[in-house]
């Protein structure tokens, strides 16, 4: 978030974090790649393994296992995040690896996390990259709502959709939860997240209805909530047009059924220059520079950078 | 914040309101295909009442932003917009297609139609084989369901959403249906 230093300067200080529900659909990939690519545009940036219990960014960003982690911050054997920084080949670009040493830090307790999120929010550099573990465990949605910007990678398969949309409606009923303080209407949240509740409420707009005939204001505040979440969408393993243009259906569909706005940033195209770059351990970006998937992420982190989606002319499919 | 139910028909179709005809017609297309019982994005949220209303939903935004009278209607008593300032000459509507992209559904299509459609833009078949470097008896065989002489199917794919291109009409709907139709002929060949 914008803000000012110790020492007056202004500094932008943007925390982006990439998820995604499913594993496999590039969410370390994605991380690593725009991590990359702001440290070439000359920002100070570092990025976080957050996949608490499953890390490996060090070796997608083509880095050695650091001697520090995540575990030792979380557990208080080091005081700041600054003591498990460490460096990667890239000036500018530092790494603070996940832990993945003790299966009992994948599920730290919630004041060890709040420490962690507030930490990270005060890190003196112009990038944050947050690599998020699968799943919608609370772990990856507090990582992921305490970002400026929430990055969904989904590839065209229908695992990784419905868990893309489980991730989206996750986060949002957890956002909502912390955002109210009457119990009648946590209640009714709570109710909501049960997908086969028994007040018939499905979507955010079913709660939002409902919370309203509790207590308008709150329902009024709640709809300001929804409509300031959005969450962005990446299409990995893009393999044809109708792949490109699922995240317009996707988009589509999430302001239909959900009433979330969200935004198609863009894609990256399957080639196989991901695997065997990934094979040598060094970033893909780095190694094929050039490539259809090392161009689509660059396209996506021009998106980011500008605030913009894709665009997309609807006419060129076929 | 609105659900479908909500939305006016030019949230529906994702379209801004003073898109064209032909946007309109696309954006129709692509939203037919988008909350189909089998696509990708949108199978798991929808069930199947629900998506029957959406897709009323569409049907009836096409219906009205299709017409040029209707849709102006609607503009200015749902929307409050009028596009002709007061006073001024209305605006001469262009001259309508012969037919519009999206008027044509997936069992419609054979070689027959397509001709049809053809001939009444008068497009020669020699212009399209020009245009879209695909054999001119390859074009020939299509228009006339000559099963024997067309190549595999999966070249025939991209020639058809070519043909379609250059037709004015929807790739997907034309691929899609005249592969259908072809299927229908083989099996009754057997």
């Amino acid at each position: 978030m914008p803000g000012t230093d110790d020492n007056g300067r202004l500094v932008q200080r943007e925390i982006w974090a990439v998820g995604g529900g499913k594993g496999g659909t590039g969410k370390t990939y994605l991380s690593a790649s725009l991590a990359i690519g702001l440290a070439r545009l000359g920002k100070r940036v570092i990025a976080i393994d957050a996949d608490l219990g499953c890390a490996n960014l060090h070796t997608a960003l083509g880095a050695a296992p650091p001697a520090a982690t995540l575990s030792d911050f979380i557990k208080g054997r080091v005081k700041s995040l600054h003591d498990v920084l460490g460096d990667t080949a890239l000036p500018g670009l530092q790494l603070i690896s996940g832990a993945h040493d003790f299966l009992e830090i994948a599920n730290p307790k919630y004041t060890e996390k709040m420490r962690l999120i507030k930490q990270i929010q005060e890190l003196d550099v112009d990038y944050i990259i947050l690599d998020l573990g699968a799943g919608t465990a609370f772990n990856s949605l507090d990582f992921f709502l305490a970002a400026d910007r929430g990055i969904l990678t989904v590839i065209p398969e229908p695992t990784s959709i419905e868990n893309v949309y489980r991730f989206i409606k996750s986060a949002f009923y957890r956002r909502f939860k912390r955002a109210v303080r009457h119990p009648d209407v946590k209640a009714l949240v709570s109710c909501a997240m049960d997908q086969k509740n028994e007040r018939g409420i499905r979507t955010p707009h079913d709660l939002i209805t409902g919370v309203e005939a509790i207590d308008p204001e709150v329902g009024g505040r709640l709809r300001k909530t929804m409509a300031e979440f959005s969450p962005k969408i990446v299409v990995n393993q893009v393999r044809s047009q109708d792949d490109a243009t699922l995240g317009l259906s996707m988009r589509s569909s999430c302001s239909k059924y959900f009433g979330i706005q969200v935004e198609y940033l863009g894609y990256v195209e399957y080639d196989d220059s991901v695997w065997r770059a990934m094979k040598r351990r060094r970033p893909p970006v780095m190694e094929y520079p050039d490539s259809c998937s090392s161009r689509g992420a660059e396209r996506v982190l021009a998106n980011l950078l500008k605030g913009q989606q894709i665009a997309f002319d609807l006419s060129v499919r076929g | 914040m609105k659900s479908f139910r909500e939305q006016n028909y030019y949230e529906l179709l994702d379209l801004a309101p003073d898109a064209g005809a032909d946007a309109v017609a696309k954006a129709y297309a692509s939203a037919k295909r988008m909350f189909s019982a089998d696509a990708l994005g949108s199978y798991s949220l929808f069930d199947p009442a629900e998506r029957e209303a959406l897709l009323a939903r569409i049907d009836e935004a096409w219906r009205t932003l299709s017409d040029p009278a209707s849709r102006a209607r609607y503009d200015e008593e749902t929307l409050g917009l009028v596009r002709a300032p007061a006073g001024a000459a209305p605006p001469q509507p262009p001259k309508p297609p012969a037919f519009s992209y999206a008027d044509l559904a997936v069992t419609d299509v054979t070689g027959a139609v397509l001709r049809a459609r053809r001939e009444a833009i008068g497009l020669p078949l020699q212009e399209i084989a020009v245009t879209t470097r695909i054999s001119i008896a390859y074009l020939q065989f299509i228009e006339e369901d000559h099963v024997k002489g067309l190549p595999h199917d999966a070249y025939l794919r991209g020639y058809l959403a070519q043909y379609a291109r250059a037709l004015g009409l929807d790739p997907h709907t034309v691929a899609d249906g005249y592969l259908q139709h072809l299927r229908t002929l083989r099996s009754k060949k057997t």
